[in-house]
Order: structure tokens, then sequence, then C-alpha cells
């Protein structure tokens, strides 16, 4: 028995629980951490190619920093998808409404509730699915631009590895830290 | 009398330098920095042999090279006399490419320029013969920083990113 049935919820509030929750789903989560994974990497090909860093010499530097920025930046997509989900349902809401309707108008046997469910069910899939792309989009092209900045402007007269360590860790840093902004 | 002899003896000998080699042919090579990237300066090398129409050898020649700006350097001459060069340095900044005419002038071309540069003379002063190169310019790497650009196309995508975002507020 789950805890939400213990707490007597209904099912309809366990969906929305379920929908609004910050937890992301395991398909959701693979692919954050997917591409979180390859964005990180990118890093490792700009200080091994353009400033000069071995690549065997700092492999235990490179695992260190990709794990950590791999997780920081997969938090950061999580947090920027939830507080665009929001926004994402609310403005695409009206256009997904009319669409379902649409498409259900022509079956006589559909109740309202189960057309509400139907609207609902896929607002959030839009909503769903607009946030996680756009977060994925949004965080990689910040992080990337810090690790830019801060490599070849703010850190660039320190030593590669120094350089590479707390570029690409405060950038990644960085992206969690304003992805925890409630706007 | 002997005054007399030996004034006509130095004479007979300076004709006969001057008349040991009547400047024919020309060929001449060139080379100048091109590649600018980790130098200060830029180095101009003038490679050049002299055909004399009659029978006598260059050897005898001593030349030198006005290479303007009121610079005159030596001709450096080979052991057999046959090839002459004339080498320079220049700035960096001011090695733009340009076409150069290089003035050779034996001692006598010499001493008459110096007079006119003394005399601060705008009357030119023929050369024995003149050298044209060009040199193309020397590469300094490129106008825009590659890093500078890769900035600013990540600010630039970060700030539409930025801006979609914000509609949705």
């Amino acid at each position: 028995m789950s805890a939400a049935s213990k707490k007597g919820y209904s099912r309809e509030e366990e969906l929305l629980l379920h929908d609004f929750s910050r937890n992301v789903s395991t398909k959701s989560s693979a692919l954050f951490y997917g591409n979180a994974l390859i964005v990180s990497a990118t890093s490792i090909w700009l200080f091994w190619r353009i400033h000069q860093m071995n690549i065997y010499s700092s492999a235990f530097v490179f695992v260190i920093v990709t794990a950590l920025t791999t997780w920081l930046i997969a938090y950061s997509y999580k947090h920027v998808k939830y507080i665009l989900k929001f926004k994402i349902a609310s403005k695409r809401g009206e256009a997904v409404t009319r669409e379902v309707n649409k498409l259900i108008s022509d079956d006589k046997k559909m109740t309202k509730k189960e057309r509400d469910e139907r609207v609902l069910w896929k607002q959030n899939e839009v909503a769903d699915f607009e946030a996680t792309t756009f977060a994925i989009f949004y965080n990689n092209a910040l992080f990337l631009a810090l690790v830019i900045v801060s490599s070849f402007y703010l850190l660039s007269s320190f030593s590669p590895t120094i350089n590479y360590v707390f570029s690409v860790t405060l950038s990644g840093g960085l992206c969690a830290l304003l992805s925890t902004s409630t706007k | 009398m002997f005054s007399k002899i030996s004034s006509i003896v130095i004479f007979l000998s300076f004709l006969g330098i001057t008349l040991g080699c009547q400047v024919g042919d020309v060929q001449s090579s060139s080379y100048s920095t091109t590649d600018g990237l980790v130098i200060s300066e830029t180095a101009y090398v003038v490679n050049f042999n002299v055909n004399c129409k009659d029978a006598a050898k260059p050897d005898s020649l001593v030349l030198y090279a006005d290479i303007g700006n009121n610079k005159i350097l030596p001709v450096a001459k080979s052991s057999d006399g046959s090839r002459f060069q004339v080498s320079w340095t220049a700035d960096l900044a001011k090695s733009y490419s340009a076409s150069y005419e290089i003035k050779i002038h034996d001692e006598e071309g010499l001493s008459n320029l110096k007079r006119a540069q003394r005399k601060e003379s705008k009357e030119d002063v023929t050369p024995l013969f003149k050298i044209n190169f060009s040199h193309p310019g020397t590469y300094r790497g490129p106008w825009l920083q590659t890093e500078l650009i890769a900035t600013v196309i990540s600010i630039l995508v970060w700030w539409v990113a930025y801006s979609h975002k914000s509609k949705l507020d």
C-alpha cells in the first residue's frame, strides 16, 4: 500500500500530486543525467585541445570534475523544469484544451469527467516535454557560456588544471544555484 | 715630381677600379618574413648577382644600399665576389605589404648621397642600379581572437534562451 493510499488520497489527488511533484520519472532522470554527462564531457575536449591539458595525466581530475558537474547540471535541469512546467502549462493550456476537444468532439460516449481528465493529461504531457527540453537547452547554454568566459578570461592566468577544476565546477555550481530561483 | 707621378698613379688606379666593372645585368632574389606570430621585427634579405659588361669580375665592387628613409646599409659580398647581399630588420607593426625599391650605389654614389643628405637638398642621386621587390605583408594573427568569437556566440545563445524564458513569466 503506497503512502498516498495510506493517507486516503483519491486517484485524482494522487495524479495531481504526481504531476506537480518535483520528482521526475526514471525516463526523465535518465535523459537529464545523460545530457548532463555529455555537456560536462564537452569541457574535457575544450581543456584537452585548446588549453593543452594532457588527457592521460589529468584523467583522474577529468573524471572527478565531470562526475561532480554532471550531478550539478542534472540538479539544475530538474529545478528549472519544475519552475517552467507550471508556466508552460498555463501558457499552453488553452491551445491544448482546444486541440484535445477537437480530437474527441466526435466521441459522444465520453463523459465530461473523462474529457477533463484527457485534457489535463495532455496539458501535463505537453508541459512536461516542453519544460524538459527547454530546461536542458537553457542550462546547457548557461553552463557553456560560463565555462568559456571563466576559462578564457577570468582564470586564464592559472595553470590549466586549476583553470579546469574551478571554471567547470564553479560554472556547474552557479547553474545549480540559479536554478533554485523561484522565478 | 714624385708627388705628380704618385697622384697620376692614384688617379689611374681609381679609374681602373671604377672602370673595372661596368654593371650590366643584375639578377636578384629577396626574402621577407611573412609569419609574424612569434616575432617582434620583420627581416628583409635581398640577394643579387652582378654581371659586368666587360670581362671584368664584380669582386672589385664596393656597394651600398639606400633602402629609403635616409637609411644606407653596406652590401655584404661573398668571398669570391660574385654574390651580394643586403639585409635589415623593421618594426613588425610597420611592415605592411608594399613594394620596395633598393637603390645600389658605389662609393662615389654614396659620397654624393651623403653630401645631398647633409645639404638636405632634394637632388636625386643616380644609383648604379635599382632592385625592386615586393613584401606581401607579415601575418600577425586573425583580426578577431577565436576565443572572443566563441564567447560572443555563447553569450548570444544564452541571451536568446533567457529571453524565451522571460517571456514565459
